[in-house]
């Protein structure tokens, strides 16, 4: 079945400099292996569409269930002035967990 | 076991936030993280105006009206409040609260240097672009602003070795403020690197606008995280029971991948730290406890930050590297 990725997951997103970095968390530490096989470079970088134009990099961290993606060249994106406050950055990570993802019920179940 | 509370400026975090962090239970340190991305730029503008100012206005007052709390508590601030005039910020604390021994740590800006550094073959690459197009190089030789370098813990540790109630810092951040108060507690040696990088991943998580806190509803009282850090390099990023907010598992984990790259490098002036080494835990109410952070030798160049103007626009700082051999420092003790 098709679920959005925030069933699984919470998101916080930052810039540092040209890039934007999206920390993807799973709820629980057995959802860690979904992160790993749904939420490829790849799909993140095809989701996100035109708001990354270059490539995303994907982290894995499985001492904290956790992936980071950085993604690279963000038009209309530009680091702003006080990067702290910028909501087009900070919703990256809201944006990223409407994603889709395909699991299968069990594997909801822990 | 010392606690370190780690906020940012008395406007940005409000002065009754820090009243409460210091009256609701015990701390040892209170780090004072003034700087955002273009701090300095605003900063130097002000000192061009005024050679007298170039550092956080607000400071020394706000000290001045802690100052009698701090000494009977025997809390110890790190601030990097400083900005680009650090010593006019401490001789300022100095006047207004005179019974605090104030350090100040000098050396971080390279600013009067950084032309002939270039002519002497320093490009000044921009780490995260990786390029370098010849009109921003020319207009950073023309129009520089700033152009510092975070000279990690060690300076700041040879502050509190010298026994300064206040430290004020130019360049400097959270990680590196956190990481000295727990060499000096704890006389980690400058090769301990699983202790280091247990030091700049406590300060990454409990600074940055004390996100880990998930607080609060009113901007003016956040709640200051607090950092209790043991000989071992094992922490428990925590708070006091009456502040509002919480800390959680998930607030933490979120909060260690904030502006984070490659997490098994982690790049500091002190420490590679590597986020991928350690294991984090819910250790009771409001206490999540991180254990097992190892570290890989500090790197050989130290990151370095050039504010400028274009269009008369700050322009969001820029990250480049300088040989490590091209900097020094020293600590000056008011008295």
């Amino acid at each position: 079945m098709k679920i959005p990725l925030s069933r699984i997951a919470h998101a916080r997103s930052s810039s540092a400099g040209a890039k934007i970095n999206i920390g993807v968390i799973a709820w629980k530490d057995a959802y860690f292996e979904l992160l790993i096989r749904e939420v490829t470079a790849g799909r993140v970088k095809t989701f996100l569409n035109q708001l990354v134009e270059g490539p995303v990099l994907r982290y894995e961290l499985p001492n904290l269930a956790a992936l980071n993606l950085v993604c690279y060249d963000s038009p209309g994106c530009e680091p702003a002035a006080f990067p702290h406050t910028d909501p087009v950055v900070e919703k990256f990570g809201a944006l990223l967990l409407e994603m889709e993802i395909e699991v299968d019920e069990h594997e909801l179940k822990d | 076991m010392i606690r370190i509370a780690t906020g940012q400026g008395p406007k940005c975090d409000g002065e009754g936030s820090f009243l409460d962090v210091l009256s609701q239970g015990p701390i040892d340190y209170l780090i004072l993280d003034c700087l955002s991305q273009t701090s300095l730029g605003v900063f130097q503008a002000q000192k061009i105006q005024n050679p007298a100012l170039g550092y956080l206005k607000d400071l020394p007052t706000f000290i001045k009206g802690l100052a009698k709390e701090i000494r009977k508590r025997g809390v110890r601030i790190i601030t990097n409040a400083g900005g680009v005039n650090p010593d006019a910020c401490a001789q300022k604390i100095r006047q207004l609260a005179p019974a605090l021994r104030v350090a100040v740590i000098h050396g971080d800006s390279f600013q009067d240097r950084l032309t002939a550094l270039i002519d002497r073959g320093y490009d000044f690459r921009n780490i995260e672009t990786g390029n370098l197009p010849a009109d921003i190089l020319a207009n950073i030789r023309d129009r520089t602003l700033t152009a510092h370098v975070d000279l990690g813990a060690f300076p700041i540790v040879n502050a509190l070795n010298a026994e300064a109630d206040i430290v004020i810092t130019g360049l400097s951040s959270t990680p590196s403020m956190s990481l000295a108060a727990m060499i000096h507690a704890f006389k980690w040696k400058d090769d301990d690197w699983d202790h280091l990088s247990a030091g700049v991943i406590a300060g990454h998580i409990a600074g940055y606008r004390n996100r880990c806190t998930q607080c609060s509803s009113d901007p003016l009282r956040v709640t200051v995280p607090i950092i209790e850090a043991d000989p071992d390099g094992c922490f428990t990023i925590t708070k006091h029971s009456e502040a509002p907010g919480q800390i959680n598992l998930h607030a933490v984990k979120e909060q260690l991948l904030h502006q984070i790259h490659d997490p098994a490098r982690y790049f500091t002036p002190d420490v590679i730290a590597d986020l991928t080494s350690i294991s984090v835990r819910e250790d009771g109410k409001n206490r999540v406890r991180i254990t097992g952070a190892k570290g890989r030798p500090r790197p050989e160049q130290l990151k370095v930050s050039i504010n400028y103007q274009q269009n008369d626009q700050f322009m969001p700082e820029w990250f480049a590297l300088l040989p490590r051999d091209e900097v020094s420092s020293h600590v000056e003790v008011l008295s």
